[in-house]
C-alpha cells in the first residue's frame, strides 16, 4: 500500500521538486526520505496493534464470575456450612450427609430447598459438589464416597457397601462442552482426610 | 541540504514513542505472559486452602501430633530421615505423610514442612521436617499449633506410643522444656509452604 503511494507522490511532486532542488540545491532527497520515514512509522503502528491485545489475553479469557464464586462456595462449605466457624476444614458427619441427601435440618448451618439455595448461588449457575477419598486398605485411589448413617461409616462408591447410604455428590454432571472451574479442599470427615471438590460452569 | 533525512528521523522518533508507550503500559499489569511465573491467583488460592486443610485435618485426626513426636531418640532425627535429619525424597512414613502425599504429591505440588518451637532464651528456632527445595515467589504458607505437655510420649516408627520415652526424658528431642515449673513442655508450630513446580 505504502510503496505505490510513495511512488505516486514522487511522480506528482517530483518534477517541480527536482526543478526546485536543481534551482536552489536545498531539498536533497525529500520524497525518498518521506517514504522511508512513513514506512517505519506505519510498520511500528502495525506491530503495536498486532501485539498489544495479546498482552491482555490472560485477563480477558475464562469464566471470571465462576472462578470467584467457586472459591467462595468451597470456602463457605468447608469453613462454615458443613462444619462450623470454630473448627475450619473439619466437617460434621450428620450435617454433611443431610446436605448431600437434599435436606436442610434445623441444627445444621445451611438452609434452603435446593443445592443452589444452600450455597447461595443464583438458579442460573450450575454447580456440582462431591466428596471423594480413600477409605479402603490397601489404597485404591480417590473415589466418591457415601455415608452410611446406620453404621456411622464412610464407604467408597463401587465397593458394594453403599446400598441405601447417601452418596456424597450433589448437583448435575457438567455437560461436555462447558468450560468448568474447579476448587479443591482437603477436609476431615469421620476421622479421615477427604477431598471436597466444587465444580461450576 | 538543510533538510537531509528529517522525515526518516521523525518516523523513527514517532516509532520509539509508540514502543515506549506500550512498554510503559505493560509495566502497569502485574502478571503478563512474559512474567517469569507459572502461577495464577486461582491456583494460589487452591494451594493456600489445601495447605490449611491438610494441617487442620491432620490436627483433627491426631496425625499432626504423632508426626511432631515421630522421633528416633537414638539417632536424633525423625524416623526414616536419619541421614539428613529431615525428609527430602517423599513424605514422612506416617499418616501425616499420607495426607501430604494425597493432597500435594499427586498433584505435582512441592512443599516444605517446618517445625517452629521456642528455644532456649526466648528465641524461636525452626527445624525442617520435609525439605524439597527453595520455594518459588508464588509459594503459599499455612501453619497450625500443637501443644506438648511434659508427659507427651515419643512415637515409635510404627506410629505407636513408646512405653517409656517421653519428651521430657528423651535425650535428643529437638525442642526444650520451656516451662520448667509447669506441666507445659513446649508449643510447636507446624508450617507448610507449598508451591507449584
Amino acid at each position: 500500500m505504502e510503496a505505490p503511494a510513495g511512488r505516486d507522490a514522487r511522480n506528482q511532486e517530483g518534477v517541480p521538486g527536482d526543478t526546485a532542488s536543481s534551482a536552489t540545491g536545498k531539498r536533497a532527497q525529500t520524497t525518498l526520505d518521506f517514504a522511508v520515514g512513513i514506512s517505519i512509522f506505519l510498520l511500528l503502528v502495525g506491530f503495536v496493534f498486532v501485539f498489544a491485545p495479546g498482552f491482555l489475553d490472560p485477563f480477558t479469557t475464562g469464566p471470571v464470575e465462576e472462578t470467584v464464586a467457586v472459591n467462595r462456595v468451597a470456602d463457605e462449605l468447608t469453613l462454615d456450612l458443613l462444619g462450623g466457624p470454630a473448627e475450619g476444614y473439619v466437617l460434621e458427619d450428620d450435617c454433611t450427609a443431610a446436605f448431600f441427601d437434599d435436606r436442610s435440618p434445623g441444627h445444621c448451618r445451611f438452609s434452603g430447598a435446593t443445592l443452589n439455595e444452600r450455597v447461595g448461588l443464583a438458579p442460573r449457575h450450575n454447580v456440582n459438589v462431591t466428596v471423594s477419598g480413600n477409605v479402603t486398605e490397601p489404597p485404591s485411589g480417590n473415589r466418591i464416597l457415601c455415608w452410611d448413617d446406620g453404621a456411622d461409616e464412610l464407604f467408597e462408591v463401587g465397593s458394594g457397601s453403599c446400598g441405601s447410604a447417601v452418596t456424597l455428590a450433589a448437583g448435575p454432571n457438567p455437560v461436555d462442552e462447558a468450560e468448568t472451574v474447579t476448587a479443591h479442599r482437603t477436609v476431615a470427615l469421620d476421622g479421615t482426610d477427604v477431598t471436597l471438590e466444587v465444580e461450576m460452569w | 541540504m538543510t533538510r537531509g533525512q528529517a522525515h526518516t528521523m521523525e518516523g523513527i522518533v514517532a516509532g520509539l514513542l509508540l514502543l515506549s508507550a506500550m512498554v510503559f503500559a505493560l509495566q502497569m499489569t502485574a502478571v503478563t505472559p512474559l512474567t517469569a511465573s507459572t502461577s495464577s491467583q486461582h491456583i494460589e488460592n487452591q494451594q493456600q486452602a489445601a495447605a490449611e486443610g491438610v494441617l487442620a485435618t491432620a490436627g483433627e485426626t491426631g496425625a499432626l501430633r504423632r508426626a511432631v513426636l515421630y522421633w528416633n531418640d537414638t539417632d536424633g532425627a525423625f524416623h526414616g530421615a536419619e541421614n539428613l535429619s529431615y525428609y527430602t525424597n517423599g513424605p514422612p512414613p506416617n499418616e501425616f505423610g499420607e495426607i501430604l502425599d494425597r493432597t500435594f504429591e499427586r498433584r505435582g505440588v512441592a512443599y516444605n514442612v517446618y517445625v517452629t518451637f521456642l528455644g532456649v532464651g526466648d528465641d524461636y528456632r525452626d527445624r525442617r521436617m520435609v525439605y524439597q527445595g527453595v520455594p518459588s515467589d508464588n509459594a503459599v504458607q499455612a501453619s497450625y499449633t500443637v501443644t506438648l505437655a511434659d508427659d507427651a510420649s515419643i512415637y515409635d516408627d510404627d506410629e505407636t506410643k513408646n512405653a517409656t520415652l517421653t519428651v521430657s526424658n528423651a535425650t535428643s528431642f529437638y525442642a526444650q522444656d520451656t516451662g520448667a515449673d509447669s506441666s507445659l513442655f513446649n508449643v510447636v508450630r507446624v508450617e507448610v509452604i507449598a508451591w507449584r513446580i
